[in-house]
């Protein structure tokens, strides 16, 4: 059986830190795409906006959302998310997250799933599950990962995944 | 002998226009796991999709969910039930197209019971993780996925992918 799961590129933040990380010129010939994100920051946030193409319009989001002592559910009609560990989290401990995204190429709006983990040793931890739309026809030929604030720190890594 | 783990595609279907049913049947039962992948789109209003496996329509089925609103966070249960929904907010609409992912743990066992994760989307309306039980030792050799009283559109895509398990 042929491998389906094709890796495209791997970004690994080294000692200057990026204020993102993105993926350019995404090859259009596989049907999905998948990001596995292991980030942390240098600053007191754990949100990273996804964007795709190089634009911040036409993106929405729905998730429901975890802190180790309370649920709930809200809805951003401006972007969609990741999550990234906190300066303040435990030192050297690195977040989860997966975004894949169904037919990435077609003329369709895209539907966008993406579990986000944080982890540290406190009592409060974040952890969420978004349903993302980017309201647009046009193939997703770039994705960026941008901190709402500070930097990702070195040793951060996102990998991209072509599936056929 | 190590093997190497794959993620290979089984099968693929689209809507039709003309129903509300994608079926995958004769599943090789040579892998370890499945992957279903559903981007799936109405004719007509929201709707929600179901699962039947082995064209098993007994009360059979059960389930725990999670879901999200986008105001509240909600959790439910379904039990003895005919059929088993991949959502319960992150339905299906009409004017673009949702996802839903579900796998199959050990789909291939003949001594154990089903367990399925499905994670559903609806940016409109609300998403759902869900795990799902099927009470038979049978191994998955048919999916039937249904959207509910209308016909899917042609913009539905869905995909079945199986993963082999390497040795190290």
């Amino acid at each position: 059986m042929p491998l389906q799961l094709y890796r495209i590129a791997t970004v690994e933040v080294g000692s200057a830190g990026s204020s993102s990380i993105d993926f350019n010129s995404i090859p259009q010939g596989y049907t999905d795409l998948k990001i596995v994100l292991s980030g942390r920051l240098d600053a007191n946030n754990t949100a990273i906006k996804i964007q795709f193409n190089g634009l911040t319009t036409n993106l929405s989001s729905r998730y429901v959302y975890g802190s180790g002592s309370a649920a709930t559910s809200y809805t951003d009609a401006s972007n969609m998310y990741a999550y990234s560990n906190s300066s303040t989290y435990t030192s050297n401990a690195f977040a989860n997250s997966e975004i894949y995204i169904p037919n990435y190429s077609g003329s369709n709006a895209k539907s966008v799933s993406v579990d986000a983990v944080t982890e540290t040793n406190a009592t409060a931890a974040d952890m969420a599950l978004f349903a993302g739309l980017w309201n647009s026809s046009a193939a997703i030929t770039s994705i960026k990962l941008l901190p709402n604030s500070g930097n990702f720190v070195q040793n951060s890594t996102a990998t991209l995944y072509g599936i056929l | 002998m190590s093997k190497t783990a794959t993620y290979s595609l089984i099968a693929t279907a689209s809507g039709t226009g003309s129903s509300n049913t994608i079926s995958f049947i004769d599943i090789p039962q040579t892998f370890t796991d499945l992957i279903l992948i559903s981007s799936a789109q109405s004719a007509s209003g929201q709707r929600q999709q179901y699962f039947e496996f082995n064209s098993d329509t007994t009360q059979k089925y059960s389930r725990t969910i999670l879901s999200g609103t986008g105001t509240s966070a909600v959790s439910a249960r379904d039990s003895n039930q005919f059929q088993t929904y991949l959502d319960y907010y992150g339905v299906v609409e009409s004017t673009f197209p949702g996802s839903a992912i579900t796998h199959f743990l050990d789909y291939s066992n003949t001594t154990t019971f089903k367990t399925m994760l499905t994670r559903s989307n609806d940016p409109s309306l609300g998403l759902d993780a869900i795990v799902h039980l099927y009470r038979s030792t049978f191994a998955i050799s048919r999916i039937d996925i249904k959207l509910n009283a209308v016909n899917y559109s042609t913009a539905s895509r869905f995909k079945l992918y199986g993963i082999q398990a390497g040795n190290a």
